[in-house]
């Protein structure tokens, strides 16, 4: 019977209910919104910091003073890394001399060193083929060195004692790599004895990398991945306040709908105030009329919670997309908490709307006083 | 007659009017309060983006291309060149000296420890520098380092026999905490008490680590440094920094004056090259560009939850208003009954509501700053700026806010047919 009015009621008052429900479902995906973007945004910030360039460094345990290279045990850490998805790309270095000097020779995968190193302002071209290389600017400024330019590397301990490159790029960095000199060359052909690394970027900064370091361990490797301490550290700091500031406003926009939602549920009552009166002027119980009330409030929280968290959702993909240049991932808890709250707030201010209903005189209403 | 109807209709039925202004009272202090944080999060942010470190590397000028990999130098490279210590304190004088936020000046030397040659690094661990105004600007490893992790604790200033061990070192030679250790060099010893073991992630966890006045004298270095590390608010690069880069001559000349006042890390590295005599100062872009990055997307991020909030918020205020002015049909209908004109009861209206809006707008200011103030130390931890010009804005967000959410429920009341509103239908 009380379903039946309700839904009655609804129908009859389609303008007053069209106006609760655009101001709760509004309400509702605001909250959406907040939420998605809150429980989200760790996980984008985080996507954007690890495309930056990378966060660890894998290098054996023992110098080359100590041990001899061991491919074998870089088999394994590739094992592991390919596993997990982690972007790698591996350097391996050796002692020349170009033009007399001695300079760090260092061989890697172009394609995925330029994915890894993304900071890098490369004068010339990024990615470089067979028998081109990319040269440091402290390199480039001591050796006189251009784009175009070739060079002859002297490699005392290569297979091949000189090779000659031309210059593809000169890079920017603001770091040791302006003092190296970057050729493709395939790893394990060439290097017999020297120094490897690897540059990775780990997700989950600290805690990737040491579970990382769990797998690299149970498999008795002497690799290990150490973190580059200011990389990781910056980002955990700054991940922290992002959280704490898309909180902030989550709580914000939450207590403003509180009182966007109590005022439209009220006014609604408010201006149905005869209806009620003829109700119990009928004959309806307080009871009745309380669970009328309640279930009709209840009805248009849920509709609009359900509507609300579908705009939301869409509201939170296009601030992601616009910041982030990502897609969001939609977060199925915002719908419960999008609900809790649409609905407690719909209870409590329907609550007051009926202990305000219930205060009137039917007959005094009824009379228009 | 106008305002003494005014006047009536404010001061009775108090209760509504103060739900109306408790209503205004509580949006605009969320919304004062969420602009602050809006407002401040650009530079607390970038104050924070210093848990990186340094972003500007000072090296001597050198004629030689260091040979290293990693922590390891693979062809040991005599340094021959040095930087004057007592040039690093002019940067606090320089054009940029509000964005130089730390400065750590190092020596590297080579020294004994239990008979094996081990790096000896000294650095400023918490230098303070005299500013014009007699202030006092600290600056060390402890402010721009804080990414280093220290089983123990930091030196204290004044106890130059004190220092820190990196953790690779210390596990090689099996020193612990609070052990004396002897530093020999060819100039001299000391007797250093281990007060941490660090780990950097670096070079240094390889290291003895000293105060740079310690490790000097036992260079025989007095007043030399071998590089430092400077760590400096910045802009992030737009496309005028890249103009530039690629050209500077493309720049017209108020671009170019724009560039030149912009504290992109290229400018600032600039202005400590020329503060420094025979240095280079390079801008290390693996920092530069995530400081960039971050700071980018927090700025774009907060301006859009700061709209999305407003609208939250004029939302929430138009409902409360526009449930009072329903509720007041009947005394609309009344006054239109006794002849009073359209354009009158209008007036009478949102004057009322605006007085209301501008007392919740001030009330809001207030609190808002509080919320606000609040909202930022606990976010960042630091002093918020003062923000006055919210604080004389809030009264005027109050009022449009009011106006906005009144006016249509007012028009609506207006339109209305008098005889049956008064009845009751």
């Amino acid at each position: 019977m009380i379903g039946k009015m309700v839904r009655k009621s609804l129908f009859k008052n389609i303008r007053i209910t069209l106006w609760t429900l655009v101001t709760l479902t509004i309400s509702a995906a605001l909250i959406t919104m907040f939420a998605t973007v809150s429980f989200d945004i760790k996980k984008r910030m985080g996507n954007t910091l690890r495309k930056l360039g990378p966060n660890a460094v894998a290098v054996s345990r023992f110098s080359e003073n100590e041990r001899p290279l061991n491919l074998d045990e870089w088999g394994q850490f590739r094992a592991i890394v390919k596993r997990e998805g982690i972007p790698t790309v591996e350097l391996s270095f050796d002692i020349v001399t170009v033009e007399g000097k001695p300079v760090v020779l260092a061989m890697a995968d172009s394609e995925k060193l330029a994915q890894m190193t993304p900071y890098w302002i490369v004068i010339g071209h990024r990615v470089w083929k067979e028998q081109q290389c990319l040269i440091g600017k402290r390199v480039a400024e001591l050796l006189k060195l251009k784009p175009g330019m070739s060079i002859t590397v002297h490699q005392p301990s290569g297979a091949k004692k000189e090779t000659g490159y031309s210059i593809a790029g000169i890079i920017v960095s603001g770091d040791e790599n302006e003092d190296r000199i970057f050729v493709p060359e395939p790893l394990a052909e060439t290097i017999q004895h020297g120094f490897i690394y690897a540059l990775l970027s780990v997700p989950e900064g600290g805690n990737g990398i040491h579970r990382l370091n769990t797998q690299l361990g149970q498999v008795q490797s002497h690799i290990e991945i150490k973190p580059l301490r200011e990389i990781v550290h910056g980002e955990e700091a700054t991940l922290k306040k992002v959280v704490l500031l898309s909180s902030a406003c989550l709580m914000t926009v939450m207590v403003l709908t509180v009182l966007g939602v109590s005022s439209a549920l009220l006014s609604r009552i408010v201006e149905r105030r005869k209806e009620f009166a003829l109700l119990q002027a009928i004959g309806a119980t307080r009871r009745s009329v309380i669970s009328f009330l309640l279930l009709e409030g209840m009805s248009l929280a849920v509709l609009a919670s359900a509507l609300g968290f579908a705009a939301g959702t869409l509201l939170s993909e296009m601030v992601v997309r616009q910041i982030f240049h990502v897609s969001v991932t939609p977060q199925v808890t915002a719908l419960p908490i999008t609900l809790v709250v649409t609905l407690v707030v719909s209870l409590l201010a329907s609550s007051a709307g009926v202990a305000r209903a219930l205060k009137m005189q039917p007959a005094l209403v009824l009379k228009g006083e | 007659m106008f305002w003494r109807i005014l006047f009536d209709s404010i001061v009775r039925r108090k209760l509504r009017k103060a739900l109306a202004v408790f209503a205004v009272w509580i949006g605009i202090s969320l919304v004062v309060g969420l602009l602050m944080l809006s407002i401040d999060t650009g530079d607390k942010m970038n104050l924070e983006l210093g848990s990186f470190g340094a972003n500007i590397k000072v090296t001597p000028v050198s004629f030689s291309i260091p040979v290293t990999v990693g922590d390891y130098s693979l062809n040991s490279e005599k340094v021959s060149a040095y930087l004057e210590e007592s040039a690093f304190q002019k940067l606090k004088e320089i054009f940029w000296r509000n964005n130089i936020m730390g400065i750590v000046p190092r020596l590297w030397a080579s020294a004994q420890l239990n008979g094996k040659n081990v790096p000896l690094l000294g650095l400023w661990l918490e230098h303070k520098i005299p500013l014009e105004g007699g202030e006092v600007f600290v600056s060390g490893a402890r402010q721009v380092y804080k990414h280093w992790a220290i089983q123990g604790n930091w030196p204290l200033s004044g106890a130059e026999n004190t220092g820190l061990i990196g953790q690779e070192l210390a596990g090689r030679l099996k020193v612990s905490l609070g052990d004396q250790v002897e530093v020999k060099t060819d100039k001299g010893s000391i007797d250093l008490e281990v007060l941490g073991i660090v780990s950097t992630g670096g070079q240094e966890d390889s290291a003895v680590i000293a105060f740079l006045e310690t490790v000097q004298k036992l260079a025989g270095l007095q007043g030399k440094v071998s590089e430092a590390d400077v760590s400096a608010l910045t802009t992030p690069e737009n496309r005028l920094a890249e103009k530039y880069r690629i050209d500077p001559k493309s720049l017209t000349s108020a671009e170019y004056e724009r560039w030149y006042c912009t504290p992109y890390p290229e400018n600032i590295a600039s202005g400590i090259q020329e503060t420094i005599p025979n240095s280079v100062a390079r801008v290390v872009r693996r920092i530069s560009e995530t400081q960039g990055a971050v700071l980018t997307r927090i700025k774009g991020l907060m301006i859009l939850l700061a709209i999305f909030t407003l609208i939250s918020c004029s939302l929430s205020i138009m409902g409360i208003l526009a449930s009072a002015i329903l509720d007041r049909r009947p005394e609309v209908a009344l006054l239109q009954a006794l002849g009073a004109k359209r354009t009158n009861v209008l007036a009478l209206f949102l004057v009322e509501v605006a007085f209301l809006g501008i007392l919740g707008g001030l009330l809001g200011g207030i609190t808002g700053s509080w919320v606000g103030r609040g909202l930022i130390e606990a976010i960042f931890g630091g002093k918020p700026d003062g923000h006055l010009a919210l604080l004389i804005l809030s009264p005027f967000l109050g009022l449009i806010m009011a106006l906005i959410g009144s006016l249509g429920p007012i028009w609506k009341a207006l339109g209305e047919n008098t005889a049956q509103v008064l009845h009751g239908n």
